[in-house]
């Protein structure tokens, strides 16, 4: 009876292992995040530097153009003679951060890392801003302000669109590439024309479509098989970057903030006292409540943005 | 009465082990949802050629502002 009993404890203690069967691999810790789907779909590309470049660029435009409308936003609640101390610091910090994207090199190893930490912190500073102008002001005025910035767009911002066309032409340009190479049917002049904008995407699928239809069933079941394990070799490549960038996220974020602040205490910012002392303000105060909740504490030896370019946590740089 | 004991025990041996084989199992099939013995139509192929593609005015969303 008595090993009756001992076998039934054994039992119950291994079947309170059984989610651990079940559970997470990736054992994360209060430092780490979950990456979300679109962030981690997005990172599949930055395996080769003009993907990386892609990302980078595009992650510039959506800050930028995010600016201007902040911008104009703090300009016309200053005409109604609203208080916008808070928004200018928030408007400041994603300045710095713009900088910080400017300066992130695609080429680095920890491209991605980079790329998430950053897009977070826009994404962070962008709904701040978005839920402190909705405490100040009423749904109609509200309204009124969204339509007025809605279509806002200035040169900068149309550079950089076409600055990211191009960079995707050559990204495809490389990806067809390879892909002619599958057909055997490699026709360079053809690609050459797609990459300097006179061929078009559409006319170069319809293309690929004639020799697609024209093909054998084996030849088409062995390109399949190609370019989806390309595709899964790419993913698998993708995943683990992510993975590794979900690590110590909270500690990079801590350093981040940081340098920021160190950087608008000794910099000749342009903006004006009362905006920079509200923004260092505010960094202090994440700092603090970053700092209590004792997440940023654990800093078990991967601090900063890594071993790649380092340059995230530079205060971002022009002086 | 040990019988009945020795009983439950088989029994939950057999469940967790059934948990366990099916929880493995399904895990295998859902990363080889491609075989290479199927055959793939021209609309297939081109699809996964399209996937390969960048769309050129994609963007990086953050949020709007307002």
């Amino acid at each position: 009876m008595k090993k009756m009993l001992n076998i039934l404890i054994v039992l119950i203690l291994s079947s309170s292992m059984l989610p651990l069967a079940f559970a997470d691999e990736s054992g994360n810790t209060s430092n780490d995040i979950e990456i979300d789907a679109e962030t981690q779909q997005q990172t599949e590309i930055m395996n080769c530097s003009v993907g990386a470049e892609i990302r980078l660029l595009q992650l510039e435009k959506a800050i930028t153009k995010n600016i201007i409308k902040g911008n104009e936003t703090v300009s016309v609640l200053k005409d109604l003679d609203y208080n916008a101390t808070e928004l200018e610091a928030i408007l400041a910090e994603l300045e710095f951060l713009l900088w910080n994207v400017q300066e992130a090199d695609p080429n680095a190893t920890d491209a991605v890392q980079v790329f998430v930490d950053l897009k977070s912190d826009a994404k962070e500073l962008t709904e701040e801003f978005k839920d402190t102008l909705k405490a100040m002001l009423d749904d109609k005025t509200l309204e009124g302000l969204r339509e007025r910035i809605r279509l806002m767009t200035c040169e900068q911002v149309q550079n950089l669109t076409k600055k990211i066309e191009n960079r995707i032409r050559t990204y495809n340009r490389n990806q067809l590439h390879r892909l002619y190479g599958f057909l055997g049917d490699l026709n360079n002049s053809f690609l050459e024309g797609y990459e300097t904008g006179n061929i078009t995407k559409e006319q170069v699928k319809s293309q690929i479509g004639k020799i697609v239809n024209n093909m054998t069933k084996e030849k088409r079941n062995q390109i399949f098989s190609e370019l989806k394990m390309y595709r899964i070799r790419t993913r698998i490549k993708s995943t683990v970057c992510v993975e590794n960038a979900t690590h110590n996220f909270t500690v990079r974020k801590q350093l981040r903030i940081q340098n920021r602040l160190q950087y608008s205490k000794n910099a000749q910012s342009p903006e004006d006292s009362q905006v920079r002392s509200e923004m260092q303000h505010r960094m202090e105060n994440r700092l603090n409540d970053m700092g209590s909740s004792g997440s940023g504490s654990g800093n078990n030896g991967n601090s900063g943005s890594g071993s790649g370019n380092g340059k995230q946590n530079g205060g971002g740089g022009k002086q | 009465m040990s019988n009945k004991i020795l009983g439950i025990i088989v029994g939950l041996i057999l469940i967790f082990s059934s948990i366990l084989v099916i929880r493995v199992l399904t895990n295998d099939s859902e990363d080889t949802d491609f075989s290479q013995n199927q055959d793939y139509s021209p609309d297939d192929l081109l699809s996964e050629i399209d996937e390969s593609l960048l769309d050129e005015n994609g963007e990086v969303e953050i949020g709007e502002m307002i």
